[in-house]
């Protein structure tokens, strides 16, 4: 699984089918993917993104055992694809960026609401918001895919940044909304907001034409 | 205090009562009182300025238990350190300064506060700042304020994005050929933003303690009022995409008017009483610096021009006219 990544690092914008390739050899030759997707398994990473995918009433209780795995596997897949169209000189800058962006931001927003007196713990709001970010993540896996059939116009990409955003802004606020009271709503929502809508701004403005 | 005798009030510990005739004093009007002798330096007496920098660090538990000095009087240090008691007890029991909950208290902030300190800011002909940052319970009630709340954060923050995307999408309008986003206009805005939020209120404290003698004033109440007056540049970056050069230099002078202002009409006050020169010279060096950001942040982000040519479509997309010297990553 790992050289998976790696291969699809260093092949740049060739990445669908390096992918393809990866994959393949990953699953039928590599001994550590059954034990990396055995840990996935274990965690309900799986689970987690379904629920997030389609935010319940009832799914509070995935809430006590966080993990940090989910947010990694998107972190780690949002940074390599907009490393794929970012500017040469700034490839490496900007796959940094990314990470940097997306921990401290989900670390300053999550001290942020519980300095204003959320009821979360520190990882189980960073576990949260990183999950949270699966729409996001496959908004820009859809708008890459439709780039290679050239229907990613820039109508077509707003459209699905903003569904992405406003999906993760409403899973997000199903996990952590009600754990503010009420005076202090919107000084917790709003860095959630930035948060989300930052990360929607750096998908929305790669470039699709090569 | 000069000219106040205070005695406890029957039963509790902490209320006292003024000779001028004032209220029974709860420990929100302590704040205010002892907040007050920063900005109003002629209510004061005596000033034990190491004691109350000592307390506004912040110290959740005190070692002087003591509310009277031996004459009767009352030590400025000893009211601020009872305070720091009773609001210790009250909001986090105690808690150590390296959990969170500690920190939890300079963070009681409500939205309408943090909405009365932004308008106080950007409009600095009104009420100052500064003066937001005290407790005051005839406007706000019950809950007293803190010197600092997340607000600063979010609005330099906002800024940075803000400025980023601005400049991102003046760059987009202004390009002819295939165009490609800038990330480094996200890592310098961050760096100046942020670095200046930070240093400059330092430097700005260390001169008001050590160049002027007035060490009431809180590094985290300079870099509040800092954060705040930041906070015109925001939609001064969204009006930068209008593609018109004397348009954008107008709304950046508007702009530094205004946070400028803010900036003196809440700083001057805490310069009146020292001499004059060293005054005037970091009135100076305040809106020099101010000045300055507000040019760099013209030049970098705000610069990208459709009417004199193609300027984002080079791997190393310079203003239309002037070279401007780009940050090495």
């Amino acid at each position: 699984m790992w050289g998976g990544c790696v291969c699809v690092c260093v092949h740049g914008t060739g990445g669908r089918e390096a992918m393809e390739l990866a994959l393949h050899y990953a699953l039928n030759h590599a001994p550590g993917t059954h034990a990396a997707l055995g840990l996935l398994y274990q965690h309900q990473v799986f689970e987690k993104f379904f629920m997030v995918l389609i935010p319940r009433l009832n799914n509070k209780r995935i809430l006590h055992d966080w993990d940090l795995w989910g947010p990694l596997i998107l972190c780690v897949t949002l940074a390599m694809m907009l490393r794929d169209t970012a500017r040469d000189d700034q490839k490496s800058l900007v796959f940094s960026g990314v990470f940097v962006i997306v921990w401290c931001g989900a670390a300053v927003v999550t001290l942020n609401s519980k300095l204003l007196g959320g009821t979360l713990s520190f990882f189980q709001s960073v576990c949260v918001l990183g999950y949270c970010l699966l729409p996001l993540v496959a908004g820009t896996l859809i708008i890459r895919t439709l780039a290679l059939m050239s229907l990613a116009s820039v109508p077509v990409r707003s459209v699905v940044v903003l569904l992405g955003l406003a999906w993760a802004l409403f899973a997000s606020m199903g996990f952590l909304g009600d754990s503010q009271p009420v005076n202090r709503k919107a000084l917790a929502v709003y860095p959630m907001f930035l948060f989300y809508f930052v990360i929607s701004w750096l998908i929305f403005v790669q470039p699709v034409s090569d | 205090m000069s000219g106040n005798e205070a005695r406890p009030a029957s039963g509790t510990g902490h209320a006292f009562e003024f000779h001028d005739g004032a209220p029974v004093l709860t420990t929100r009007r302590l704040l205010k009182a002892t907040h007050g002798t920063a900005l109003w330096p002629h209510l004061s007496g005596s000033s034990d300025i190491t004691g109350t920098l000592n307390t506004r660090t912040g110290r959740a538990g005190a070692d002087d238990n003591d509310s009277l000095n031996g004459d009767g009087s009352f030590g400025f240090s000893d009211n601020v350190t009872l305070l720091r008691e009773e609001n210790a007890a009250q909001r986090n029991y105690g808690a150590p300064i390296w959990s969170l909950e500690y920190y939890a208290q300079f963070f009681n902030i409500e939205t309408h506060v943090v909405r009365r300190r932004l308008v106080t800011a950007l409009w600095p002909f009104g009420a100052r700042m500064l003066d937001t940052l005290n407790s005051n319970p005839d406007l706000y009630g019950t809950e007293p304020s803190r010197h600092f709340d997340e607000g600063p954060i979010w609005i330099s923050t906002t800024l940075v994005f803000a400025m980023a995307m601005a400049g991102n999408f003046s760059s987009y309008l202004a390009s002819e050929t295939a165009w490609q986003y800038d990330f480094e206009m996200v890592t310098f805005g961050a760096t100046s933003v942020y670095g200046y939020v930070l240093v400059v209120p330092l430097l700005l404290w260390a001169a008001l303690r050590w160049l002027i003698g007035n060490g009431r004033i809180a590094f985290t109440e300079l870099v509040c009022l800092y954060g705040y007056s930041l906070s015109i540049f925001i939609p001064v970056a969204l009006l930068s995409i209008f593609q018109v050069e004397w348009f954008r230099w107008l709304a950046v002078i508007i702009a530094l008017f205004f946070s400028g202002g803010a900036l003196l009409t809440n700083i001057w006050p805490l310069l009146r009483t020292h001499p004059h020169r060293i005054s005037y010279g970091i009135c100076a060096a305040m809106l020099l610096s101010h000045a300055t950001l507000a040019i760099v942040f013209k030049l970098f982000f705000f610069e990208y021009n459709a009417a004199v040519g193609s300027s984002g479509n080079t791997p190393a997309p310079a203003p239309s006219h002037t070279p401007v010297p780009s940050p090495s990553p």
